[in-house]
């Protein structure tokens, strides 16, 4: 597999369990590294790459579910695989309902954690160009002027140019030329796409 | 003159006779002293003869009523005649105090005395009409131990009487004859009761001669063993064929040991009851009894039948082992989560590693060398999950306590190791403040283990429910002097109730709705058994402190 670099973080508490996930994933190339504590993995420095987490349920400090639910509400949701020692179906349950890809029961096999981290490094493959997208969206949208913004809004919901001047008491021309100047600094080869993009900032998943 | 000598030659006359008479009651009051057993059936006897001797109507004997301070009828003999039948009735019943009447004036002085006419006189009772009237003269001596006044005899005659000096010496001889009887019949008595205690006495006890041969051997072993005294006088190792077949041996090693050595013995073995043929055990020891030089009289010694004590004993420690079992078993329940998670950590990382090292010889080229690094994890993990359960089922295995050197320190850290994650689950902080010079003590790894256990879920428990300040645990050792080891299981939960700390390590005494209310107590009797203490007291500022001390001793040489 040769794609850009992804680093899968492993938080367990025994040191076996950490050289051993450590050595397994590092058969398939991908970069690991290992943590003994939560808090020692918020602690550490982390290089903005595709990743992802693989955490047991059950780690000194707060359980593996706590914490996971603790990075949500810190908008820093790489994807999870959860591994436990005494896996039942409930907690299995709530894990996945938090957004785990996997939940995987001690001893595993070890092709189900490979394929988890892959779909894991996928997934956040995908969410972190999503994010890069939405910001270069936010960014253009950012050197729109507070005119350019208003006409915007009145474009996209499908507003001809006469009904725009009417409402905003200009001339029919003057928002012509701002309609234009939305378009090339949004990057918009048409009106559709425009209206894409203002649906994309708007996405409340997006903001985060 | 010819009336003189003639009277002269009456009075000798008489005067023979009367020191014949004399003689002769001697002689027989001599007589029955040598043949009685005791005073009380000598006594009437000399009576009798004293009165029959000399012609007189009654004799009685008082005896000093120590408690009552008076002289007391013991004894009475009297003729035939009606007047001396009344007269008995209320000598019977008389008692003087010292210097009163007769006996009372004898008593005081400790020589004879007589009356020769009663008639002017109170005799041996004060102011009575009918002695006045019946009797004549009266005569009294004392019982003379010594110088000691142990009683007094009288006599009352019809015949007016004047005793010469010869016969009161004679009867004052009589008197100390029985003060010297009464000596010896009383330290007879005083040895045929002592007999008698030896025969009676609730124990098997019996004296051996010095070359082992039996001598003595009291009621109670022959009504034991249903052996008869002439079967045991004439074979000299009789008991041996009572004793166990199996105790035979080594009862008979000791016990010649023990003669031999002149130290006597102490030895436990079965003998067999006569009335329902069962062996029974017996506790037999001797002593051995030396005279002024030394040399050995005889050996002293008993045989008790401790049997039911010795079962009762026997039940005892199964119960005690049973419990204690228990105890351990429920330990390792409460900790099963624990456990479980010990046994599958290393269990992970080995299918783990062990998928790795097969992905790494699949690789082109085969990375041999990081498969090699796999491997030595399986291995070293492998040996971490057997080491795991080594421990659970040391812990789980009812053993019989053994005594070795311990580390108390390397036993702690393995208890600790077991619990580890129970700690961690119920996010208490762990310290340990281990003193790393302490002496080695002797003791149950297991037994101790188990108290440490015990101490440690408890201090879990205590601090289950606490939110308000940290959960804290504290395991430290120190030495307490140079002879003991303690260790102490802090906690900062929500500490003793002073309604239950008295009654901390009573058994079946809990404050936990689940619990049984043996942990503590079983606790406590491992420690004592180990020659230590285990106690509580309040932590500060929240929680318990258990603290456990071992008696540390040399190691032998």
């Amino acid at each position: 597999m040769v794609l850009e670099r992804a680093i899968v973080f492993v938080i367990d508490d025994d040191p076996s369990m950490r050289l051993a996930l450590e050595d397994l994933v590092s058969t398939v190339g991908l970069e690991v590294r290992t943590f003994a504590s939560p808090q020692e993995f918020l602690q550490s420095k982390r290089p903005n790459t595709a990743g992802c987490l693989v955490l047991d349920v059950r780690l000194p400090g707060m359980s593996g579910l706590t914490f996971h639910k603790e990075l949500a509400n810190e908008g820093l949701v790489p994807p999870v695989i959860f591994i436990t020692g005494h896996g039942d179906i409930p907690m299995s349950v709530r894990a996945m309902k938090a957004g785990a890809v996997e939940f995987l029961s001690k001893p595993f096999h070890d092709q189900d954690l490979l394929d988890a981290i892959h779909v894991a490094i996928e997934r956040d493959r995908k969410r972190r160009l999503e994010a890069e997208r939405i910001a270069e969206l936010r960014g253009r949208f950012a050197t729109l002027s507070e005119r350019e913004r208003q006409i915007m809004t009145f474009v996209v919901i499908g507003r001809p140019n006469k009904q725009i001047a009417a409402e905003l008491r200009l001339s029919e021309m003057t928002v012509k030329v701002h309609r234009g100047q939305v378009m090339r600094k949004m990057h918009a080869a048409s009106l559709p796409e425009l209206v894409r993009m203002a649906d994309r900032l708007e996405d409340p998943m997006a903001t985060s | 003159m010819s009336d003189s000598g003639r009277e002269t030659q009456h009075v000798d006359v008489t005067e023979r006779r009367r020191a014949e008479q004399r003689l002769l009651m001697q002689y027989r009051v001599t007589r029955i002293l040598a043949d009685a057993a005791s005073v009380a059936e000598a006594t009437p006897k000399i009576l009798q003869t004293i009165c029959e001797s000399l012609g007189w109507d009654l004799g009685a004997e008082w005896r000093i009523d120590q408690k009552a301070g008076v002289l007391r009828c013991t004894e009475l003999w009297r003729a035939s005649s009606a007047e001396a039948a009344q007269f008995e009735t209320f000598t019977r019943k008389s008692t003087f105090r010292s210097r009163s009447g007769l006996p009372g004036r004898v008593w005081e002085t400790g020589a004879p005395a007589y009356i020769p006419d009663v008639g002017q006189e109170l005799v041996f009772r004060g102011g009575d009409i009918a002695a006045r009237r019946i009797s004549r003269a009266a005569i009294a001596f004392p019982i003379l131990l010594g110088s000691e006044v142990i009683g007094v005899i009288g006599f009352i005659s019809r015949d007016v009487a004047h005793p010469d000096q010869e016969l009161l010496v004679v009867l004052a001889s009589i008197g100390s004859q029985i003060g010297q009887f009464t000596k010896r019949t009383a330290a007879v008595d005083e040895l045929q009761l002592r007999v008698s205690m030896l025969q009676n006495i609730p124990v098997a006890a019996w004296s051996v001669m010095p070359d082992g041969t039996p001598d003595i051997v009291n009621r109670l072993w022959y009504e034991y063993t249903g052996q008869l005294p002439d079967y045991v006088n004439s074979h000299p190792e009789a008991w041996m064929a009572t004793l166990h077949p199996e105790d035979r041996e080594r009862a008979a090693r000791i016990y010649w040991d023990g003669i031999r050595s002149g130290l006597g013995f102490t030895m436990e073995a079965r003998f067999l009851r006569a009335c329902d043929g069962t062996y029974r055990w017996h506790l037999n020891r001797a002593v051995p009894v030396r005279d002024a030089e030394g040399n050995i009289l005889r050996f002293v010694g008993t045989s008790t039948d401790v049997h039911d004590w010795r079962q009762s004993q026997e039940a005892l420690r199964n119960t005690q082992t049973e419990f204690s079992h228990m105890t351990r078993i429920m330990a390792i329940g409460e900790l099963t989560a624990s456990i479980a998670h010990e046994v599958n950590q290393p269990l992970g990382a080995i299918v783990t590693s062990a998928a790795a090292g097969v992905r790494w010889l699949e690789t082109k080229p085969p990375q041999v060398d990081k498969a090699r690094r796999a491997l030595a994890r399986i291995a070293h993990d492998g040996k971490r999950a057997a080491e795991v359960i080594r421990r659970i089922r040391a812990l789980m295995r009812r053993q019989a306590p053994r005594k070795d050197w311990l580390d108390i320190n390397e036993t702690t850290l393995e208890v600790l190791a077991l619990a580890q994650y129970q700690l961690r689950r119920s996010a208490i902080l762990l310290e340990t403040r281990f003193d790393h010079h302490l002496p080695l003590v002797r003791g149950d790894r297991v037994q101790l283990q188990q108290v440490l256990l015990n101490l440690i879920i408890n201090a879990i428990e205590a601090m289950s429910g606490i939110k308000e300040w940290p959960r804290e645990l504290t395991i430290a050792s120190a030495s307490n002097g140079p002879d003991t080891v303690s260790v102490e299981v802090r906690d900062s939960g929500t500490g003793l109730d002073p309604v239950h700390a008295p009654h901390l390590f009573e058994a079946f005494y809990t404050t936990k709705p689940e619990g049984l209310g043996i942990g503590l107590s079983i606790s406590r009797s491992i420690v004592e058994a180990h020659g230590g203490r285990l106690s509580a007291a309040a932590n500060s500022p929240h929680g318990t402190v258990f603290i456990f001390s071992l008696p540390v001793n040399e190691p032998a040489a």
